[in-house]
């Protein structure tokens, strides 16, 4: 009985993390990253509201529970991104996020996300073939309480998972054709962390974002994409969980629109666990808007 | 697929990363990108046949004091820019200027030897931020007041 709370508690604060603007995958967004560099800029900020609902839990088997936690969870992503080289860049994630139900609120500072990507390879527009490639990696800090750490009843006041995250992985891009292909491919190592009286470790992962687009004439273009994220077992105090594996697809939707030099609105549409096999997480609908503005 | 997903085994048996492992992971993965030079965008297997040396500001006065007219028009462009393919194909003539910026210079000799341009073509060395040029691609004329500023 306790091993299957211990599960749903940290299932639930696994996927109540709001779905960021999921961009393109590997267009110079990347689907966890929401600020890409390009080799002409040095500075670039991203200023993104985003709004998810419609959360429902999804057990072992599949199956669709009742819904539970928010209502909806608002968020205002701020991002900063900085050129080391024309080839190496930074960057900075905050997000500050709002939880609702029915008449109650409740705000709280997200985790902080630093990333940095290497432009290993860059495209050639002589090499339609030829693709962008980047290496990636980026840590995730738990500052948010997770569901652990709740002093609420009705869980407003849980946004994150409460354990701290490495990613590691390649991210490549095809983009020099009116077509467009993306596939990025990430590790993800969490932290063991002490949640209450248990040690957990929420389980290694694989995420893969494959993304197709169409050109639109200069930098506009719509994008869409399909999220594929696996986890182990969770272990809890150093025992593995038995049908703790989570599998979740998200599926999105991007429209980006550079209405001047330097600047882009981006709008995004994604549906997480309602497509393919979905186990052990919540699924959530969400919409995002967002403006990205390159500085130097 | 259910099927198939269910019986995946997905057992990971990487070492648990420390907080001070994902300092160490992080600073080699920054390390290894800040290696000068070291990417494959800039290795060339074959020796191009255009060469772009470097443009900086005294060159550039240079370019300008023996052009007839005393102004030259300068085309910047960077390889992994797709408007400038298009752009760089539509010259007319060998009269403009090339200069690939953003870029690495093997890069812009490979492009410049592939397109078979006649004209002659440069890799910045300061001179796109001192004509301010953001963007790729850009054109722009340099008469001889640039150098008197």
């Amino acid at each position: 009985m306790i091993q299957a709370v211990v599960v749903l508690a940290v299932t639930l604060a696994f996927a109540l993390i709001p779905l960021r603007g999921l961009a393109c995958a590997s267009c110079g967004s990347g689907s966890d990253d929401p600020l890409i560099l390009w080799p002409n800029e040095q500075l670039k900020t991203y200023v993104g509201f985003s709004t998810s609902s419609r959360f429902e839990t999804v057990d072992p088997q599949g199956k669709f529970g009742k819904e539970s936690g928010p209502k909806s969870r608002d968020a205002l992503t701020l991002a900063v991104g900085k050129a080391l080289r024309n080839d190496v860049f930074f960057t900075v994630t905050l997000p500050v996020q709002q939880n609702r139900l029915e008449g109650s609120s409740f705000r709280s500072l997200g985790d902080p996300m630093i990333a940095v990507r290497w432009s290993w390879w860059l495209p050639d527009f002589t090499e339609p073939l030829r693709p962008q490639l980047q290496l990636m990696t980026s840590y995730k800090l738990a500052h948010s309480k997770s569901l652990q750490e709740t002093t609420r009843t009705d869980l407003l006041d849980a946004f994150g998972t409460g354990i701290p995250e490495l990613k590691l992985g390649v991210d490549a891009f095809w983009g020099m054709s009116t077509i467009k292909g993306g596939l990025a491919l990430a590790g993800l190592f969490p932290e063991e962390r002490r949640l209450g009286r248990t040690a957990v470790f929420p389980g290694n992962g694989l995420r893969s974002t494959s993304t197709v687009g169409y050109s639109l004439g200069g930098d506009n273009k719509i994008l869409a994409g399909l999220v594929r994220e696996m986890r182990e077992q969770r272990r809890s105090d150093g025992q593995r969980v038995v049908q703790s594996e989570v599998l979740a697809h998200s599926i999105f939707v991007t429209l980006d629109w550079s209405p001047a030099p330097h600047n882009m609105i981006r709008f995004s549409l994604s549906d997480k666990g309602r497509v393919l096999e979905n186990k052990n997480m919540i699924a959530a609908s969400s919409l995002s808007l967002a403006w990205l503005a390159a500085w130097e | 697929m259910a099927g198939r997903v269910g019986m995946m085994n997905l057992e990971f048996q990487p070492p648990k990363i420390e907080n001070r492992n994902w300092i160490v992971v992080a600073v080699v993965a920054v390390c290894v990108g800040l290696l000068p030079g070291k990417s494959i965008a800039s290795h060339d297997i074959t020796k191009p046949a255009a060469t772009c040396p470097p443009l900086d500001n005294e060159k550039l006065k240079d370019l300008v004091d023996h052009s007839e007219s005393k102004k030259v028009e300068l085309v910047f462009f960077s390889s992994w820019c797709s408007d400038c393919g298009n752009h760089l194909k539509k010259l007319e003539g060998p009269k403009k200027i090339l200069v690939g910026t953003f870029d690495k210079q093997p890069r812009i000799e490979r492009l410049v030897a592939k397109l078979k341009l006649a004209n002659r073509c440069f890799t910045d060395a300061g001179i796109a931020k001192k004509l301010k040029v953001t963007t790729v691609p850009a054109e722009l004329s340099v008469t001889s007041s640039f150098f008197a500023e």
